[in-house]
């Protein structure tokens, strides 16, 4: 059976060799580099996979900084503009109160001023009426006063009766 | 002697052929039927045969060696 | 200079065998100078090779292990395939120096040895030392003989199923081509292409698969 398989121990050792010295050259200048090779563009690419993420993560929280600064910006502007406002406020009305004061008073200082020239016409006018009705009475009277030396009370008496109010006018 | 030694060879492949036959009907028609009902599994079931066939197909072979050193002594 | 090889006691076989391992040697050497980060050419082919034999092998004896013995199984499955092609080659059988390697049993054997050496080597390494063959008694102790009797039979499967599988491809061809000239070895050469290619598929499947089998006696292989 051995010639008819043609088992022979040279041929056997010389494919051992063959296949062993095959092994070695490949494992040497093929799979170590290929696999080197290999290993460093997975780590390559792992790598550029990594900063981009992280690249993104960063540019996230900016992105969160800054619309959450922005929303504040925005906030502050409205409080300053209420609290501008409302001061305005204020002051418009501390102007108007104070106008309505002015002019009350300029109001009642005119009415005041009204009667003292009222009560200063009415004097005058008395004074002068005094002096007609005087002169009228006194040529009326300057027939019969004359003999009678009554003139200074009829005088107290029609002054009485005007200060009393008989002679509206 | 040789007409014994012819009628075994004969006899080794022609039995090994048959019982290979069989066990790989089998293999094939159960992955046919697998990719029928699935043909996304196709790849997978048509590797997966091959190499059922080739294992069953080795028995037979052995069986041809035999014949094949028979056949060398007729 | 062929008949000079042949005087020494060379066969044909042994002098393809040596030409193909002389050119894959050279082609190893060409594409593994200057390797870049992005390849091109050359460079990128081998690379596409290299990673699929890898992705394949991941898949049955884990990552880690797959790269530890890349070199073998990978060797291997190359070798196989360039010897059962070397065998269609216009002229092989009938030029002088030119005939598949793997159409003798001593190459398949010489293979099937290694494998088996390797097998026993990367076993007794995981298990750190003969405890190994402890795992020739689970489940029960008295099944030892038949195991050891498996274990032993593999390399004889192995050799007997490459060389049974080319040398009956080569017969048949040429017994058909006796019979008629033109035509139908083509047919067989064709399921030669087919099968050769399946052949060296099934050696190195089955190395990884005993390589793993091996390696995890002990400890549970994760599997990536």
């Amino acid at each position: 059976m051995v010639e008819a398989l043609g088992i022979s121990l040279k041929e056997f050792i010389f494919y051992l060799i063959n296949f062993a010295i095959l092994v070695g050259v490949l494992a040497k200048f093929l799979y170590k580099p290929f696999l080197a090779i290999l290993d460093e563009r997975r780590q390559k690419i792992q790598d550029a996979l990594d900063s981009a993420e992280a690249a993104n993560r960063r540019a996230d929280e900016k992105m969160d900084a800054y619309t959450r600064r922005i929303a504040n910006v925005e906030s502050e502007g409205r409080e300053i503009i209420r609290e501008a406002k409302s001061k305005a406020d204020a002051e418009a009305r501390a102007i108007l109160d104070d106008a309505g004061d002015r002019a009350s008073k300029m109001i009642t200082d005119a009415r005041e001023e009204i009667e003292r020239d009222k009560e200063r016409a009415r004097e005058d006018m008395k004074g002068e009426i005094r002096d007609l009705a005087l002169l009228a009475a006194s040529r009326i009277l300057e027939q019969e006063v004359a003999a009678d030396g009554r003139q200074d009370e009829i005088v107290e008496q029609i002054l009485k009766e005007q200060s009393e109010g008989k002679w509206n006018n | 002697m040789t007409g014994l030694i012819a009628v075994a060879a004969a006899l080794a492949i022609g039995i090994a052929a048959f019982g290979s036959a069989l066990g790989q009907g089998n293999v094939a028609s159960k992955a046919l039927e697998g990719m029928a009902r699935q043909p996304e599994a196709a790849g997978m079931l048509r590797t997966n045969m091959i190499l059922a066939l080739a294992f069953i197909e080795s028995l037979s072979i052995y069986a041809l060696v035999i014949a094949f050193l028979l056949a060398a002594k007729i | 200079m062929i008949s000079a090889l042949h005087n020494i006691g060379m066969t044909d076989g042994m002098i393809t065998s040596s030409i193909i391992t002389i050119v894959l040697s050279i082609l190893a050497i060409v594409a593994g100078r200057h390797l870049r980060i992005v390849p091109s050419g050359l460079q990128n082919a081998v690379e596409m090779a290299v990673e699929g034999l890898l992705n394949f092998f991941s898949d049955i004896m884990g990552r880690k292990l797959a790269r530890q013995y890349l070199p073998l199984v990978g060797t291997l499955f190359i070798y196989i395939l360039c010897c059962n092609y070397s065998g269609l080659l216009p002229g092989a059988g009938e030029i002088n120096g030119l005939s598949a390697p793997t159409n003798s049993i001593n190459c398949t054997a010489a293979m099937a040895i290694t494998v088996f050496i390797m097998t026993q080597v990367a076993g007794i390494k995981a298990a750190r030392g003969p405890k190994y063959y402890l795992h020739l008694f689970k489940p029960v102790a008295f099944i030892a003989p038949l195991m050891a009797i498996e274990m032993l039979v593999r390399p004889l499967s192995l050799s007997l199923r490459l060389y049974g599988n080319v040398l009956g491809e080569e017969t048949a061809t040429h017994v058909f081509f006796q019979l008629i000239p033109i035509g139908v070895p083509v047919i067989m050469q064709a399921l030669s292409i087919l099968m050769g290619l399946i052949q060296a598929l099934v050696f190195s499947l089955l190395t990884a698969i005993y390589l793993s089998e091996a390696c995890e006696t002990e400890e549970l292989e994760a599997h990536e």
